[in-house]
């Protein structure tokens, strides 16, 4: 998406015929506009460029406990990682976490988004009932699933006369912190597919019902294509979310018990906040970065073929 | 929208409440524990519906912990970044847009890609700049990072293309500056598109959670997102009254502003996405 409309945008540009103009008389007429842009850049500089190659030039270091580039080491960082650090582990994790929420948050954003858009009164209100996790999802909602989750005083347990142990079983503490990521995320699903929804031509439909077709040969054969850029939007959106979870892991499980949930994001927290191995976390961002970034390019490059415009 | 008939409807509308609980049961559980005694939250008998109003946790939480101070920190944060955020991003989005300067297009794609470098992985360069600046603990180390947003200057970039180029060169000709123009013209015609940015950018600020956990650390500094945790206490029995007490009180406000804002919220996160 983000990549079409770059392309859109430069066709615009070469399309613009600047007028021929009067030679300018002053060089602060050229100057001028990088004032402009001068602020955003500054900041991008500092807070974005910098500590980008920063972040690069550690991983290569051995670092003080301050976080102080000591002694170059070449990949010798990226290889401990994996022999001694179980990165291979913590990457294992990220990716069953990262499979579960987009799985989930697809399925569940398009049934809640597509039943919510029914036509009929008594489905208006649930537009903003499937929309409200976006208002209170933050690290105080992930507290309050923590305490009804909790095996001795939580509500689940009680209400369903259960013993589980939840967040601190080994093998049911990932499964959950991913559902909780995907209430957490589902709001902002529902909006943009609702507006996906919104967007596909009410006569598609209305023709479609004389030539006598269904409501699920509608939806496949109308709704889903017709939602298929928003659907792709929410894709990438949404796989790019759950490799940056972090405050519902920090709040729920601490990446715990043992290593059950420690994913990537948690990994680099934990090793230059409590290891103070500013190095080995430097080494991990970077991958976090590349692993995002082969991700978001083979989504540009597959949308054109997955993708219908209407 | 599809038309179904009547059965599938009745149908389909209870799936759709039954979906709609699975939403809504964390939410109004937090809030009737917030105002349920610590005895009735620990006994086996489940209640899920409020017998009582019973307001001590509330005020205990007012009382006891500093949930104001960070309501109002956060808030503070929140509104700063919103401002500068605004003043740079149209900034630059108006250059984009009407002016004409060598290496626009490369610097325009180089704001674009920023946004593909996830925060989290220059969190940690970032957390050395600001402690080596004796930052950690200021307003400053919450906002200053934040001053500049690669979405917004998009955002308002494509919204400044729909206004026509005359009405720039018209502004020149009259002997208008470039920053009057912007100030005068530009930015009253780029009300809609600051208000969808807007909303945006002071979600995203208000929800903030890792980087004012590592630039914190006194209560006197702190946002509402990172202190509200510190009610975490481990299983602590007693506590779940009052940590309940003190999620409803942060989130209730933004839950009644999004009810109340609904259109504008949906606009704004929209307005990047939906294509036409």
């Amino acid at each position: 998406m983000l990549l079409e409309n770059l392309q859109s945008i430069s066709n615009i540009e070469s399309t613009t015929i600047s007028k021929p103009r009067a030679r300018k008389k002053f060089a602060l007429k050229y100057i001028t506009p990088y004032f402009y842009i001068l602020p955003a850049f500054l900041s991008f500089g500092m807070f974005l460029f910098f500590p980008f190659f920063k972040t690069i030039a550690l991983s290569f270091y051995v670092t003080t406990n301050l976080g102080k580039a000591k002694t170059f080491v070449g990949f010798r960082n990226y290889i401990r990682l994996f022999t001694m650090h179980n990165f291979l582990g913590i990457l294992v994790t990220t990716f069953k976490f990262a499979l579960i929420v987009i799985v989930l948050s697809m399925i569940f954003g398009l049934l809640t988004a597509n039943l919510a858009n029914t036509k009929g009164k008594a489905f208006k209100p649930f537009n903003i009932i499937f929309s409200m996790p976006l208002a209170a999802a933050s690290s105080g909602v992930a507290l309050a699933f923590q305490k009804m989750f909790s095996p001795s005083t939580g509500i689940i347990n009680k209400l369903f006369h259960t013993n589980l142990k939840w967040f601190l079983d080994p093998k049911l503490a990932l499964p959950l912190v991913a559902i909780v990521t995907v209430w957490m995320m589902s709001g902002t699903n529902f909006i943009f597919l609702t507006a996906g929804i919104k967007n596909i031509p009410e006569t598609l439909y209305e023709s479609a019902e004389i030539d006598g077709a269904g409501g699920l040969s509608k939806f496949i054969h109308i709704t889903l294509p017709g939602l298929s850029p928003i659907l792709f939007f929410v894709l990438t959106l949404n796989i790019i979310s759950a490799f940056q979870a972090f405050a519902q892991i920090n709040i729920m499980t601490e990446g715990g018990p043992g290593d059950a949930t420690n994913v990537v994001v948690f990994s680099i927290y934990r090793d230059a906040f409590f290891n103070f191995r500013f190095d080995f976390a430097a080494a991990q961002s970077v991958i976090l970065f590349i692993i995002i970034l082969v991700i978001t390019l083979i989504q540009f490059k597959n949308e054109k073929k997955v993708v219908h415009y209407l | 929208m599809i038309n179904v008939n009547k059965l599938t409807k009745v149908i389909m509308w209870f799936i759709t409440l039954a979906l709609g609980i699975l939403i809504i049961f964390p939410l109004w559980y937090t809030f009737v524990m917030s105002i349920t005694p610590d005895g009735t939250i620990l006994s086996n008998n489940v209640k899920i519906i409020p017998t009582t109003f019973y307001t001590k946790n509330l005020i205990n939480a007012i009382k006891t912990t500093p949930i104001l101070k960070f309501m109002f920190n956060t808030l503070l944060v929140s509104l700063s970044i919103l401002f500068i955020q605004i003043v740079t991003c149209e900034l630059a989005a108006f250059a984009f847009a009407f002016l004409e300067f060598k290496g626009k297009k490369v610097l325009f794609i180089l704001t674009i890609s920023t946004m593909m470098v996830p925060h989290e992985a220059t969190i940690i360069a970032n957390y050395l700049t600001i402690s080596s600046l004796h930052w950690v603990d200021t307003y400053k180390a919450l906002i200053i990072p934040f001053m500049t947003s690669a979405m917004g200057i998009f955002l308002i970039r494509q919204y400044l293309l729909t206004i026509a180029k005359e009405i720039h060169e018209a502004a020149m000709i009259d002997g208008c500056g470039n920053l009057q123009f912007l100030i005068k013209i530009i930015l009253p015609l780029s009300k809609p598109v600051l208000g969808a940015f807007g909303i945006c950018s002071f979600l995203s600020s208000w929800n903030m959670y890792m980087w004012p956990l590592l630039v914190t650390n006194k209560d006197a500094i702190r946002t509402v997102q990172v202190g509200i945790t510190a009610l975490k206490d481990a299983d602590a029995a007693q506590t779940i009254g009052l940590a309940m007490a003190g999620v409803t009180i942060i989130t209730l406000p933004s839950i009644l502003v999004f009810i109340l804002g609904h259109k504008q919220v949906v606009a704004g996160i929209t307005a990047g996405a939906v294509k036409g």
